[in-house]
């Protein structure tokens, strides 16, 4: 207990920070002019996937502003499609021609030995202005090989049109719902609003996860030496209670993996009153929902919890132009740039010194000021579980196992075994430093 | 004067000799090529290093991504991996069920559209379209159609004062459900294929039948089914191979649910390969395996469909 | 007459069955945004809109990829057609030593899913200097196991009468191949020209592995861009795949027309 409240405030600190950015930003570090500028023009190869048009125009105009600062230096944006973005990665890194800088989600084992160790540029100290427990995912045997580009967090949107409707009342955020308590409100609204679903569900191991968490357990122990902390018979429990809740409240078959059933779609088009995600979809809220909307409180069973998540920006010792890709990767991450970035983006910079980011719409600020906050008051497995390497072996087996279980093709118990048989497998074969 | 014609005429039947031997290898030199150096070379490659346990990348400078020789042992884990067993099962049900009913389904389409009569060509467009656009698009045209909440067949059956079906989230309505959506994706590639096969039966053989009184069905099965052979061969040999690889259709339909219900080969060695680290000679072997099956099914299917058309 | 009458009959089924997921696709990328997945499902919009249209065609730059996609399609097509026509006919029509092996060889290389070797693919394209550049999407995608295959299957079924005849007459090889297979061939070359050109109109593959540069992209690759890492563009998807579709419409209707019955063989006897 104590050993997790010691870890927690730890990643509070660095959370925390967040809310004073803006003070800190002001003498945070302040942007030393890298070395004189160099005369010989470089064009950076930049290898990017892409959640909207707008994160292209977004980087397009921050590759401008970074030019005129550094003459001689221009940009070329790659932009390949998400799901055959790692494909293409490892293409180019075996070829000996790697981008020079990339993003990414999820720093694959095959990648690694080719990655810059930023901590050699930048120093030790670089990696704390970060988000604690995201920025702890690129740090690997004291080296830091990925830097972090933006933070996500899981939440609970509401149709809040619909609850006005229905004249039931949202709890504060401070204040929270247990499950039982929001399951019997969606319900409510649904009915009174004619609402087709009362709850639709990101079909995605990562959202998965977050009831895990909100149950009190998780995958692996925070702290080396690591080791599998799930327990079946309780594992099997919360899985029972999720199908349970999956077929009271959502449509019938979603978390089949097979069914027709878009949760966004659904949520967006106003037919269901609450929808499992994350700040990633605060864009396509703001430019596709017709209604009020608010993201949270999102409910809890014993822990109140979100999940880490995001994207790093990663440099190739082989590439082509490293320092002048390393130049620029410090200056995306500073401050400054974050601020630009989340803000085009909606997404939330990793950055704890870029300030409160001015989203240009209340519903929005709002979301962001919420999921930022419950990431706050998340326990630090929320972060160390995706993390940690190990996990590669486990998200796939989560998906799995639920939807079989959802389909009636295992039982809970049997999933719950599987998803141990992952995670112990994972560890075995993972090498922790 | 006669010698040096004789010998004239044995160098021009010489060279018409050698001649003869080249040709065919110069024929079909351009497609061999092209085809070894940039598709069988890396597939080679591949199956080589099925015997290995390695990553996507392979560096022998870097001890994590040197390849290890494990001799057979990627192939000894197929046989106890229940994943791989039990989607090459699913696979090769699948192949029996789709490779007749898309033959028989397209054989249908082509005889009914090898006629000019007004609006052939659009009805012919129409029925390729599954072919024109991306499976993914088909997937989920379908996929949107079937929904059980609020796919348009369930509508229709709501109006018609009947029980929504759960299509795609039961797993053997699913199974059932790709397979449909296969044979009716791949029908109308398939029926361009015959009608062109048609061509080649000569409109003299379908007037002597007719005028030695034969029925329809008679001129079917003894006139066109037989010279149609070398075509249907194409269609029975393509949509084997298309079945065994099944993959972007089911992926956008069905995503391989409900549960694993509709995993089928190829998805899972993509899961294998990408999703898990180390694991690319693992996915190799199970690619090895496939090519195997293949060129086994479809060298029986040559030799079955060959013999008569010879 | 009844005979016509369930021909008729049987054509408004299949159209029906062909038509309605068509449908789906042309008229969702008339409705706006917020209609596409609204419930009850319906075949006939409320509000029709361009809208979608133009979102997609202000972002990015369409006409190069248009462009660059005609280019391919065109050329890989036109090289296509050739080697596959000589490479059918060198299998069909010559017994020689390798065949069967060199014939089996062809069709193994369609076997095996080609994504679980794009790295060493991607190793021999760079090796060639075929990397970010148009001719790598031309030529190596251009040979074509199906095109040989049709072609072989389609000229096996050709007299072999007609060519001894043509030989007798002292005609050389390429002229036996120009004057009597191609005209012959005919229907079977059409229905590869189709295949062909929207095979490399559609493809994937070859262009995610060629191409780097958004300058050379083919409309294919800014098309997969819509499937983003949580959820997918389903205006623009839907709108660019609805116009992608046009050039092969036009296409497949063009060369369709060479599906006729009768005027290959009149006066041929086999």
């Amino acid at each position: 207990m104590t050993m997790r409240s010691l870890s927690r405030r730890e990643f509070l600190l660095g959370a925390g920070a967040t809310a004073a950015g803006g003070v800190l930003a002001a003498c945070g570090t302040t942007s030393t002019p890298t070395t004189p500028t160099t005369p010989t023009k470089t064009t950076l190869n930049v290898l990017w996937y892409v959640n909207s048009d707008q994160e292209t125009v977004v980087m397009k105009s921050l590759f401008n502003e970074y030019a005129k600062s550094h003459p001689g230096v221009s940009f070329n944006l790659q932009v390949v499609p998400y799901d055959n973005y790692n494909s293409k990665l490892a293409q180019l890194v075996a070829g000996g021609t790697p981008p020079d800088v990339a993003k990414t989600t999820a720093l694959r084992p095959e990648i690694q030995p080719f990655l810059v160790d930023f901590a050699q540029y930048y120093g030790k100290d670089w990696i704390n202005q970060f988000v604690k427990i995201f920025a702890a995912g690129g740090e690997l045997a004291n080296k830091v090989i990925a830097a972090p580009l933006d933070v996500t967090a899981t939440g609970i949107f509401l149709n809040k049109t619909a609850f006005d409707k229905a004249g039931v009342q949202i709890p504060s955020e401070n204040k929270g719902w247990t499950y039982t308590e929001f399951l019997g409100a969606i319900k409510e609204v649904a009915d009174k609003a004619q609402i087709r679903f009362p709850l639709v569900w990101d079909v995605t191991a990562g959202r998965w996860i977050t009831y895990l968490y909100q149950n009190g357990q998780h995958v692996f122990s925070e702290n080396p030496p690591y080791r599998v902390t799930l327990n079946q018979a309780q594992l099997a429990q919360v899985i029972q209670s999720f199908l349970s809740m999956a077929n009271n409240y959502m449509p019938k078959g979603l978390w089949t993996g097979s069914s027709s059933d878009n949760p966004e779609q659904l949520f967006l088009s106003g037919q269901a009153v609450a929808w499992m995600s994350g700040s990633w979809n605060v864009e396509s809220l703001v430019t596709g929902a017709n209604f009020e909307w608010q993201a949270g409180p999102t409910p809890y069973v014993t822990t109140r919890s979100s999940v880490v998540g995001g994207d790093y920006l990663i440099s190739f010792k082989t590439a082509h132009a490293v320092k002048p890709a390393i130049d620029f990767i410090k200056w995306l991450t500073a401050p400054q740039a974050q601020a630009k970035y989340a803000k085009g983006t909606m997404y939330i910079p990793a950055n704890l010194h870029a300030g409160k980011v001015n989203y240009g719409n209340a519903m929005a600020s709002q979301a962001m000021n919420v999921l930022q906050s419950e990431l706050k008051v998340s326990p630090l497995y929320a972060g160390t579980d995706s993390g940690n390497l190990a996990m590669q072996y486990v998200w796939d087996t989560i998906y799995s196992s639920i939807t079989q279980a959802a389909s009636g093709s295992i039982t809970p118990d049997q999933a719950a075994a599987d998803i141990i048989q992952a995670a112990q497998t994972g560890l075995a074969k993972t090498p922790h430093s | 004067m006669d010698i040096g014609l004789e010998v004239r005429r044995a160098t021009a039947r010489a060279t018409r000799a050698w001649r003869q031997t080249v040709t065919p290898y110069v024929l079909v030199a351009p497609t061999l090529l092209l085809l070894l150096v940039f598709v069988a070379w890396p597939l080679v490659q591949g199956i080589y290093y099925s015997f290995f346990q390695t990553g996507i990348i392979i560096d022998r400078n870097i001890p994590e991504l040197t390849p290890h020789y494990v001799g057979a042992a990627n192939y000894l884990q197929l046989v106890r991996d229940p994943q791989f067993i039990q989607s090459l099962a699913r696979t090769t049900a699948f192949s029996v069920v789709t490779v007749p009913l898309t033959a028989a389904f397209s054989l249908s389409l082509a005889l009914l559209m090898k006629q000019r009569f007004w609006g052939v060509g659009l009805m012919r467009a129409i029925t390729y379209w599954p072919s024109m656009v991306s499976l993914i698009v088909v997937g989920i045209a379908w996929k949107w159609l079937l929904g059980y909440n609020s796919g348009l067949v369930n509508y229709v059956l709501n109006l018609l004062k009947l029980p929504p079906v759960p299509w795609l989230i039961n797993g053997h309505l699913a199974q059932l459900a790709v397979m449909a959506v296969a044979v009716w994706a791949q029908a109308g590639f398939f029926m361009v294929i015959l009608i062109a096969g048609l061509q080649t039966i000569p409109a003299e053989l379908y007037e002597v039948a007719h005028i030695d009184g034969a029925r329809a069905w008679s001129t079917f099965w003894h006139v066109t089914l037989p010279l149609l052979r070398p075509s249907l061969l194409i269609v029975v040999v393509l949509s084997s191979i298309n079945a065994f690889k099944i993959y972007e259709l089911v992926v956008a339909l069905t995503g391989g649910g409900p549960g694993l219900d509709t995993v089928f080969l190829v998805q899972n060695i993509y899961q294998v390969a990408f999703r898990q680290p180390q694991a690319a000679g693992y996915a190799a072997a199970q690619s090895t395996v496939l090519l195997v099956v293949l060129l086994l099914l479809t060298a029986a299917q040559l030799r079955l469909g060959g013999e008569a058309a010879e | 007459m009844s005979l016509r009458l369930g021909r008729y009959g049987c054509l408004v089924v299949v159209a029906l069955v062909f038509v309605i997921p068509v449908l789906w696709v042309v008229i969702s990328s008339l409705e706006p945004p917020s209609e596409i997945f609204s419930y009850p499902p319906r075949l006939i919009p409320n509000h029709v809109t361009l809208q979608n249209y133009a979102t997609a065609l202000a972002q990015g730059n369409f006409g190069v990829y248009f462009l660059n996609t005609t280019v391919v399609s065109v050329s890989a097509t036109a090289i296509t057609v050739v080697i596959s026509v000589t490479a059918g006919y060198g299998l069909a029509k010559f017994r020689f030593p390798g065949d069967t092996i060199i014939f089996l060889l062809i069709m193994g290389t369609l076997m095996v899913p080609l994504q679980v070797v794009l790295v060493p693919m991607f190793m021999t394209l760079k090796s060639f200097g075929l990397i970010n550049n148009l001719l790598g999407i031309i030529v190596p995608p251009a040979a074509t196991p199906t095109g040989v295959f049709l072609m072989r299957q389609y000229i096996r079924g050709l007299p072999n009468a007609l060519l001894d005849a043509a030989r007798v007459d002292g005609a050389g090889e390429i002229n036996l191949l120009l004057r009597v297979v191609v005209p012959l061939s005919l229907p079977a070359i059409a229905a590869l020209t189709i295949f062909s050109f929207v095979w490399r109109w559609n493809d994937f593959l070859w262009p995610f592995l060629v191409i780097s540069d958004q300058d050379k992209w083919t409309l294919q690759l800014a098309l997969a861009n819509y499937v983003g890492q949580y959820s997918i563009n389903w205006p623009s998807l839907l709108a660019m795949t609805t116009l992608s579709m046009l050039p092969m419409l036009v296409v497949f209707l063009a060369f369709q027309r060479y599906f006729v019955q009768g005027f290959i063989f009149s006066g041929i006897k086999g």
